[in-house]
C-alpha cells in the first residue's frame, strides 16, 4: 500500500531535520569557533558561521600547548586502548562461560556483575585510591587501566554474553563430536560467529575508558599520567578560562577519536546496543 | 555412564570457572572488595592525610554526615534535579521515540544516528561546550537572546546564577542522554508484537488511542529500565559539576553558594578535599540508599499487572 | 583440588596490595657534593607564577653556571595545594623546589611537617632582616622557618579613574575620590554601574568571590577599624566590622552594582578592570600595575575605606621544599644566586606589580611603588598569619560571600555561621 506523500509530510520532516540540526548546535558551535580568528569570536553578535577561517588556534595547540596536550592524549590512547583489549578479552571469556556453560556458582557470578551496574563509583573511589597509593600504581597508567577494567566490564559482557546465547547450539555440538576442546570452539567458533557484538561491546568500552572522570581526577595527583578529560580542565585553567579559540580545538582534537569511531561502526554500534539492552 | 556425567560435571565447573576467573578476579579486586572496604571506612575515623590509623566508631559518621548542613544542601539539589530530569526525560524520549518507530517516519535512520552523536561524547566535554555557550558574554546563548530574539531582558550570568546552574547542568544531561533514551523506547515499542497494533488498527482506534491504550502499557517493562538508568544518571551527576563549577579547583566545584553541590560532589569534596575518607564512605553510602530507595519507588510504580 | 587451589588464589590476589604496603622505605641520603655531581632540580610553580616570574630564564642562567645541574620547571595543579598534601603526606614528593602559596596554606604542609626548615639560609647578605620581616616571621613553626617569602602583596581598592570620571567621582584636580565609608563605596559602585537587564555593560564593583578570602576580609576589617586578631594569633571571627562588610557584599551584588563573574572565573574582576567593563575591584594592589598596559594611567589603587589610617593587609608568596628532597644545597644555592636578584624579581614588579620580600631589591624599582610602599609602612597595616586549618577558613568565606552575594543568606546569617563554623576550626598558628 503506497503512502501518499502530502505536502504535511515534506513539512515534517524539514521539521526534524532542522531540530536534529539544532541538537547539534552545541558540536557545530564549538568546530567552527576552533576555526575562527580571535576577532570574530569576541565580537557580539555571535554567528555560527565564520567569515574567515584561522587555523591559528590549532596551531598554537600543536605550539604552546603540545608538551601538556600531547601528553594528556598519549595517556589516553594508551589507558583507553589497554583497558579495551582486557575488556573485550576477559569479557568474551567469561561471557562464553556463563552463557555456554553450566557451573556451581553461576547464579553467584552474575549476581555479582549485577550488583556493579547499580553501585555509584564513589564508593569504590577511597579503597581504590589508597590501595594504589600503597602499591605504588598511582599516577600511572597501570594505575588507570586496572580500576577501568573492572569498572566497564559488566556493559560489554552482557552484550557478548547476548550475543553468545543466540549461537545455535548445533554448531557447538558438531565441533564436540568432533573432539574439539572448548577452548578451541570458544576461538575459532564462537568468536568469528559474534563479531558484530565484539564491534559494539569494543566501542561502548571505547568511548567509557576515554570520557572517564572520576578515578581519571583522584588517582592523578600528578600532571604525568593525567588523561584528556581532566587535562582539558587543567588547561582551560592556564589558559584563562575564556581563551575560547585554543579551548575549543583542543576540544574537537579530543574528540575525533569517538566520533570517527563511532561514525564508522554507528550501524553495529547501534544495533549492539539494541539488542544488549533487551535483556531486561 | 554415570561416571561420564559426573566427570563432564567436574569438567564444566573447572571450565566454567578458568574462564570466569580473570575476568571475576578484576571485578573482586577492584570493584567488590573496595564497596566492602569503604562499607568498613563508614564505621572509621581516617583522615587520610592527619591520621595514621582508622579508629572504629561506630554510627557516628552517618550521624555527622546527616547533620551536616552540607549533606542536606547537597540532597535537596539531588533530589531537585532528579525530580526536574527524570519526568523531562521520560517524556521527551518517549516523544522522540515513538515518532521514529511511526510507519512513515522517513529520517529515521538519520535520527538515531544524530541523536547518538552526544553518547559517544564524554560527558565532561559536552559539559565544556556548552559551557562556552552560555558565557554571558561570549557565549552563543545570551547572543541569541539579545541580538537575534531582540529579547534582552533575558540575558543572565548563567552559570554564575543560582537560580540557573543547576537548570543549565540540567540540559547538558539531558543532551547527553536523550538519545539513548529514545533508543530503549524505539527498541520497546518495536518489540510490541505487531499483531496487537494491527488488530487495533482494524478496530478502527486512531493514532493517538493506540498509543495511549496498546503501546504505553505494554512498555512497562522498558519503563522500569529506563527509569533505573536515568535514576543512576541524576544521582550520579558529577563530571558535568566540576567541570563546569569546578574551574577555580576543587573548592569551587558545586556551584554557585553549593547551588550544584550534588551528593556525589559533597562525598567526593569530604574524601579527597577534605581527606575525611570516614565521613566521605558514610556519605557514598548514605547516597546507595537513596538510589536503592528510588530504585524501589521506580519498581513499584512502573509494576505491571501482567495482563 | 582445584577448588581449594581456587580459594587460596582469590584470597592471596586480595592481600597482594596488603602485603605490598608493607614494602621499601625511601632512603634519605642528600647528595654528597650537589656543585660537581650530576643532579636534577625539579620545580614547580603555580601556573601564574611561571606566567609572571621569569623562572625559566633563571634556570637556564644557573644551569650555565652550573654545568652538573639540571633543571626542570614545570606548573602545579592547583592553588589549594591539595596534591601536593595527598601526596606529599605519603612520602611521594618528587619537587624539589615550589613557589605559591599564601602562609594559610602552606601552613597545612608545615602543620605535617613535610617542609625543609630554611634557618640556615637566613645568613650573611640573606640574613632575616634584609627580608620583610612579618612575612618571615609568619612562616614559622617551633623555631624552624619552613617557607621562604618571594613576592608579596599588599591589598587595596583599584580602579579606572577614566570612569570615576564619567560619573563624577574625581576631585578638582582629577584624582580620584576616595570612599570614606562602606556606605560611600557603594554609592560610588551604583554610580558607575551602567547597562540594564541583568548582565551590566560596566559594572561598578568586584568583590573577589573565589580569591583572597581571609585577606580580603581582614584587611577589610582591619581598615575599618575593628580588631582583627586575638592575642594568640588567631583570627576574632566576632567582630562587629563582618556583619558591616557582609552587609556591603549583599547590597553591591543584589542591586547589580557588582559582578559575580568570579564566581566561576576568579579572574573576572581584574580582566573587566583591564577591559574597561568594571570600574572598581578589591584585589591584590599588583592589579591597578597590571591594568597599566590597556588604562595607562587612569589604572590607579586607591584605599579602602579607613585604610589610610589604619593600614593594609600584606601577604606573601612562598617558597619552600619538601623535606624529602635530596638537592637542598642546591635548592638555596639556586635562591641566592637567582631568585633573590634584579633580574628575577624586577620583571615581575614592573610589569604586574609584585613586589619583592628581599628589601635591598626596592631600591632599583620605580616611583609607582611609592603609594604602596608608604601603606605598607603605616603602624597599622597587618599581614597573614599560618593556620592550621587555614584553607578550611578561606573556603567559609568563599561559600558564605557567594551566598550572601547570592541573596542565599542574609547577612546577619553570615556573620553567624562564621562564628560558630568557623570557630569550630582549628586556627591556631601553626606551632
Amino acid at each position: 500500500m503506497k503512502t501518499k506523500r502530502s505536502f504535511w509530510h515534506y513539512a515534517g520532516e524539514i521539521l526534524i531535520l532542522l531540530l536534529l540540526l539544532i541538537f547539534l548546535i552545541p558540536l557545530i558551535q564549538t568546530f567552527f569557533t576552533a576555526l575562527k580568528p580571535d576577532q570574530e569570536i569576541y565580537k557580539t553578535p555571535i554567528n555560527i558561521i565564520p567569515h574567515t577561517y584561522t587555523s591559528a588556534h590549532y596551531r598554537h595547540v600543536f605550539t604552546k600547548l603540545s608538551k601538556d596536550f600531547l601528553s594528556f592524549f598519549r595517556n589516553s590512547v594508551v589507558v583507553t586502548s589497554s583497558s579495551v583489549v582486557l575488556i573485550l578479552g576477559l569479557g568474551s571469556l567469561a561471557a562464553f562461560s556463563l552463557a555456554r556453560i553450566d557451573f556451581t556458582g553461576k547464579t553467584v557470578v552474575v549476581f555479582f556483575v549485577s550488583l556493579i551496574l547499580s553501585v555509584p563509583l564513589i564508593i569504590t573511589v577511597i579503597p581504590i585510591f589508597m590501595m594504589e597509593t600503597a602499591m605504588g600504581i598511582k599516577n600511572s597508567n597501570l594505575g588507570l587501566i586496572l580500576p577501568y577494567t573492572a569498572v566497564y566490564l559488566p556493559v560489554p559482557l552482557f552484550i557478548m554474553f547476548n550475543n553468545f546465547l543466540q549461537v545455535p547450539t548445533e554448531l557447538e555440538e558438531s565441533a564436540y563430536i568432533d573432539g574439539a576442546g572448548r577452548y578451541q570452539i570458544f576461538l575459532k567458533i564462537f568468536i568469528p560467529l559474534i563479531k558484530g557484538g565484539l564491534v559494539a561491546a569494543g566501542i561502548i568500552s571505547f568511548i567509557n575508558c576515554w570520557g572517564e572522570f572520576l578515578y581519571a581526577l583522584i588517582l592523578n595527583t600528578k600532571r604525568s599520567a593525567t588523561t584528556l578529560p581532566i587535562g582539558i580542565m587543567m588547561i582551560n585553567d592556564e589558559e584563562q578560562a575564556w581563551a575560547l579559540g585554543p579551548m575549543s580545538a583542543v576540544m574537537i582534537l579530543s574528540i575525533i577519536i569517538p566520533m570517527s569511531l563511532y561514525m564508522i561502526f554507528q550501524k553495529n554500534f547501534i544495533k549492539g546496543l539494541m539488542e544488549g539492552s533487551v535483556k531486561g | 555412564m554415570r561416571s561420564l556425567g559426573q566427570s563432564k560435571k567436574i569438567r564444566d565447573n573447572i571450565d566454567g570457572w578458568l574462564f570466569v576467573l580473570p575476568a571475576f578476579l578484576f571485578l573482586f579486586s577492584f570493584m567488590i572488595y573496595p564497596i566492602a572496604h569503604t562499607f568498613l571506612l563508614s564505621f572509621q575515623k581516617f583522615n587520610f592525610v592527619y591520621d595514621s590509623n582508622p579508629v572504629f566508631i561506630g554510627l557516628s559518621n552517618y550521624v555527622k554526615v546527616l547533620k551536616t548542613p552540607l549533606f542536606i544542601t547537597a540532597l535537596k539539589n539531588t533530589l531537585r534535579f532528579t525530580l526536574w530530569y527524570i519526568p523531562s526525560v521520560f517524556i521527551l524520549g518517549f516523544m522522540i521515540g515513538y515518532v521514529i518507530t511511526l510507519p512513515n517516519f522517513v529520517g529515521s535512520r538519520i535520527s538515531k544516528i544524530v541523536l547518538f552523536i552526544p553518547m559517544v561524547i564524554p560527558l565532561s566535554m559536552s559539559a565544556y561546550m556548552f559551557l562556552f555557550m552560555v558565557n554571558p558574554q561570549w557565549g552563543l546563548l545570551n547572543s541569541f537572546l539579545a541580538d537575534t530574539l531582540h529579547m534582552p531582558m533575558l540575558v543572565r550570568d548563567w552559570m554564575n546564577d543560582t537560580r540557573y546552574a543547576l537548570k543549565i547542568i540540567l540540559v547538558v544531561t539531558i543532551w547527553q542522554n536523550i538519545g539513548f533514551v529514545a533508543l530503549m523506547f524505539m527498541s520497546g515499542i518495536q518489540g510490541i508484537s505487531s499483531s496487537i497494533l494491527e488488530a487495533a488498527t482494524i478496530d478502527g482506534a486512531s493514532a493517538y488511542r493506540k498509543m495511549w491504550s496498546v503501546i504505553l502499557p505494554n512498555l512497562k517493562e522498558t519503563f522500569q529500565i529506563v527509569g533505573i538508568l536515568t535514576i543512576v544518571t541524576s544521582v550520579k551527576l558529577f563530571s558535568q559539576v566540576v567541570t563546569m563549577t569546578g574551574a577555580l579547583g576543587p573548592n569551587s566545584a558545586g556551584g554557585p553558594a553549593n547551588s550544584t553541590l550534588t551528593l556525589y560532589v559533597a562525598t567526593w569534596k569530604s574524601a579527597f578535599v577534605n581527606y575525611d575518607m570516614g565521613i566521605g564512605s558514610a556519605m557514598g553510602y548514605l547516597m546507595s540508599l537513596i538510589i536503592f530507595l528510588l530504585f524501589g519507588i521506580n519498581f513499584f510504580v512502573t509494576k505491571s499487572e501482567r495482563a | 583440588m582445584k577448588k581449594t587451589t581456587l580459594i587460596l588464589l582469590l584470597v592471596s590476589f586480595i592481600f597482594v596490595p596488603y602485603v605490598m604496603a608493607s614494602g621499601g622505605q625511601e632512603e634519605t641520603a642528600t647528595v654528597s657534593d650537589w656543585t660537581k655531581d650530576p643532579i636534577t632540580m625539579k620545580i614547580e610553580g603555580s601556573g601564574w607564577i611561571l606566567k609572571k616570574f621569569p623562572i625559566q630564564e633563571a634556570a637556564d642562567r644557573f644551569m650555565q653556571d652550573h654545568p652538573n645541574v639540571t633543571i626542570e620547571v614545570s606548573s602545579n595543579q592547583d592553588d589549594t595545594l591539595n596534591s601536593y598534601m595527598l601526596n606529599w603526606a605519603v612520602g611521594d614528593a618528587d619537587v624539589d623546589l615550589a613557589f605559591g602559596g599564601a602562609a594559610s596554606q602552606v601552613a597545612k604542609l608545615a602543620a605535617k611537617n613535610l617542609l625543609m626548615p630554611w634557618n640556615d639560609f637566613y645568613s650573611g647578605d640573606f640574613d632575616a632582616k634584609n627580608f620583610l620581616t612579618h612575612s618571615v616571621e609568619t612562616a614559622k613553626k617551633g623555631g624552624d622557618y619552613f617557607a621562604i617569602p618571594f613576592m608579596e602583596e599588599a591589598m587595596s581598592l583599584q580602579v579606572n579613574r577614566g570612569l570615576m570620571a564619567e560619573a563624577g567621582l574625581v576631585n578638582s584636580d582629577g584624582t580620584p575620590m576616595y570612599p570614606a565609608n562602606l556606605d560611600e563605596m557603594a554609592d560610588f559602585a551604583g554610580k558607575m554601574t551602567k547597562g540594564s537587564g541583568e548582565v551590566k555593560d560596566i559594572y561598578g564593583f568586584s568583590w573577589n568571590l573565589t580569591n583572597f578570602g581571609d585577606q580580603q576580609m581582614m584587611c577589610a576589617v582591619n581598615a575599618l577599624g575593628g580588631k582583627v586578631y586575638n592575642d594568640d594569633g588567631s583570627p576574632n571571627l566576632e567582630a562587629p566590622e563582618y556583619l558591616d562588610i557582609f552587609n556591603f557584599i549583599a547590597k553591591v551584588n543584589l542591586e547589580g552594582w557588582a559582578t559575580k563573574g568570579t564566581i566561576s572565573d576568579t579572574n573576572a574582576g581584574r580582566s573587566g578592570l583591564k577591559a574597561g567593563t568594571v570600574a572598581m575591584i578589591f584585589e591584590a594592589a599588583s592589579r591597578a600595575i597590571e591594568a597599566k598596559a590597556t588604562l595607562g594611567d587612569d589604572a590607579m589603587m586607591i584605599p579602602f575605606p579607613g585604610m589610610e589610617k589604619n593600614g593594609t593587609f600584606i601577604f606573601a608568596h612562598y617558597a619552600y621544599v619538601p623535606r624529602t628532597s635530596k638537592v637542598q644545597e642546591a635548592v638555596k644555592a639556586f635562591m641566592r644566586e637567582q631568585v633573590f636578584t634584579a633580574d628575577f624579581a624586577a620583571p615581575a614588579a614592573e610589569q604586574y606589580g609584585k613586589l619583592p620580600s628581599y628589601i635591598p631589591l626596592y631600591s632599583g624599582l620605580s616611583s609607582d611603588f611609592e603609594q604602596i610602599k608608604k601603606w605598607m609602612a603605616l603602624p597599622g597595616t597587618i599581614g597573614d598569619m599560618s593556620w592550621v586549618e587555614g584553607s578550611k577558613l578561606n573556603a567559609l568565606f568563599y561559600e558564605l560571600e557567594q551566598l550572601v552575594a547570592t541573596g542565599g543568606i542574609t547577612p546577619e546569617e553570615a556573620v553567624e555561621r562564621l562564628a560558630t563554623e568557623g570557630g569550630s576550626y582549628n586556627l591556631s598558628i601553626v606551632e
